[in-house]
């Protein structure tokens, strides 16, 4: 296992003014905060990018006043999508960004129908599990996003998607256990290799 | 052991905090410990065997989202513009701890030593700050260097050891180490100048000015990079040349390529780096000139001529891009004598006779009309 970076330590010297340690933070979290960002608003590759120099720059600016956060992703994610929102409640983009919380419930399942056909046709199990994922209302993928690939605590999962700890963990037991079931019968052939290696 | 893991089921062990830390960080003491307790619990093995699967299956699903690609220019582009911001905004904040510290500075002045010597530090600081790209350039080259310099208002010409020609234009000067035309050809100019390259395919030729790199294997242009310009422009007569920036993450590659790349320009096309934003933007030169032809030009006199041959015609002469609609255009034809006028100026004339606009973008010529009848 390769060392961990004392990232308190790199954001305490970047508050003295460090450049260096600044960049070191840049670098850390820039491909997370610029996927995040994409998932946001995905037709919006140059608004992601504003958003993050407007983060950086922030930080930079205010450098001296700020407090050394627990978790710098989960602190730079926050920030990133604040600013997005901010910059779209204001209307200075256009509307591409989904957060009605009841969006949820009308966002249509795909029927056993439709599941079989998508399995015919799916070439690999990664192309039809994507298929399924895309198919998950957006505040799941956006929750499991974070959950098993930011790998974010319920706690912080729950600030970001602005609800409770408790709501968040269902959020992603809920996303989780829809995918069990809508791979159950692919489960045994097209994860067969997964059997065999374990 | 406490057993709350006996009842669950896949999903519940994959949505919990343990058994997701260990799958994607295992330790010895998480091995030991669900190991332990698989041992302890057979009847569960099968479903935790299940969580592991669907944990990879739910990952797998979020490939893209994990593969999302920033590149490296991008990643580069995107520090850069957040460093200019950030210099700006300390040079803002510079002036007012200055002011600050006037009151204090008032009244101890008399005796002060000490301030006196603050303000030279912060002085030579914000002088370090302003450290002007050519001289960071210069200080890398030994004592045998060489630096032209032209302080008068006439443009000086000279030529280089390799048999280049430069035109180095008012207040503007030029650095090269001794070795020039034997290990590199490569300068260093600060202001303007226009070179005709010795064309060695072998040993491309750099032009670094402020910001931005200039790579060219045989060719005529112009570099405009003043030290407070706020951009940096390389025109070109002839030949082609390829730019880069000084912080290109690939920069090392471009320089010891042989062949150019990057943003490649061709006569009569130019680069403009916005050096705040370190952005480039690449347009058409604001007068473009005839290309030097090796058969003598047909000269532009049109009878009813079609309107697509006619462009093609003025692509080739002045070299630029002109894009329309070929199939629309075949049913507009031109009678002009368009030999005296400028490139805008004709595409003006052709598209006024055919009822036609123009507009100019990243250095092409767009032809928009609904066609003729």
């Amino acid at each position: 296992m390769d060392t961990p970076i004392d990232e308190q330590q790199l954001w305490q010297d970047f508050q003295q003014g460090d450049d260096d340690a600044y960049t070191q933070l840049y670098r850390l979290h820039v491909r997370a905060m610029y996927r995040y960002g994409l998932s946001l608003v995905p037709v919006s590759e140059a608004f992601v990018l504003d958003c993050i120099h407007d983060v950086f720059a922030e930080i930079w600016a205010k450098k001296t006043r700020l407090t050394v956060p627990e978790n710098v992703r989960y602190y730079l994610l926050k920030s990133l999508k604040t600013r997005i929102l901010h910059l779209l409640k204001r209307h200075e983009r256009p509307h591409l960004f989904v957060s009605q919380p009841d969006f949820d419930d009308l966002w249509a399942e795909p029927s056993s129908d439709e599941l079989l056909m998508q399995e015919e046709e799916s070439f690999d199990r990664e192309q039809l599990i994507k298929r399924l994922v895309s198919q998950l209302p957006p505040r799941q993928q956006e929750a499991i996003r974070l959950r098993f690939v930011e790998n974010m605590e319920y706690t912080q999962i729950a600030e970001l998607l602005s609800m409770n700890r408790q709501s968040a963990q269902n959020l992603v037991f809920r996303a989780v256990e829809k995918l069990r079931s809508w791979l159950l019968p692919s489960l045994f052939y097209l994860f067969q290799d997964f059997f065999s290696s374990k | 052991m406490p057993n709350q893991y006996a009842f669950y089921s896949a999903a519940d062990f994959v949505i919990d905090d343990a058994f997701l830390k260990h799958q994607l960080t295992p330790t010895p003491a998480s091995i030991d410990w669900w190991n332990r307790w698989l041992s302890e619990n057979p009847s569960q093995q099968e479903e935790w065997n299940k969580a592991v699967r669907l944990l990879e299956a739910v990952r797998l699903g979020l490939n893209d989202y994990t593969r999302t690609y920033l590149t490296p220019e991008t990643e580069a582009m995107l520090l850069s513009r957040i460093q200019a911001t950030n210099r700006l905004h300390d040079e803002e904040e510079a002036p007012i701890r200055s002011l600050w510290n006037q009151p204090w500075i008032r009244y101890v002045a008399a005796a002060s030593v000490i301030s006196l010597i603050g303000i030279g530090w912060w002085g030579q600081q914000s002088f370090q700050r302003r450290t002007q790209p050519y001289q960071a350039y210069v200080a890398t080259l030994d004592e045998s260097k060489i630096e032209k310099v032209n302080q008068g208002d006439k443009p000086l010409h000279f030529q280089l050891p390799d048999g280049s020609q430069v035109t180095l234009f008012a207040k503007s000067r030029l650095s090269f180490d001794n070795f020039f035309g034997k290990k590199n050809r490569s300068v260093y100019l600060s202001g303007k100048a226009f070179f005709e390259v010795k064309k060695q395919p072998n040993s491309p030729f750099f032009v670094y000015a402020n910001e931005l790199v200039t790579k060219v294997l045989g060719t005529s242009f112009v570099v405009q990079a003043y030290p407070n310009d706020k951009q940096v422009e390389v025109q070109v007569k002839t030949g082609k040349v390829s730019v880069f920036t000084q912080n290109d993450p690939s920069k090392a590659q471009k320089l010891s390529n042989r062949e150019l790349e990057g943003i490649v320009l061709t006569p009569n096309q130019q680069i403009t780096l916005n050096r705040q934003e370190l952005r480039l933007a690449r347009a058409l030169v604001p007068e473009p000139q005839l290309l030097a032809q090796p058969i003598p030009l047909p000269a532009f006199e049109f009878e009813e001529a079609p309107v697509p041959q006619v462009l093609e015609l003025i692509e080739k002469a002045y070299g630029v891009n002109i894009v329309y609609d070929a199939e629309l255009l075949s049913s507009c034809t031109l009678t002009a004598s368009l030999s005296e006028e400028s490139l805008a100026q004709k595409i003006k004339l052709i598209c006024q006779a055919i009822d036609a606009t123009s507009e100019t973008i990243d250095a092409q010529i767009v032809i928009y009309s609904k066609g003729c009848h």
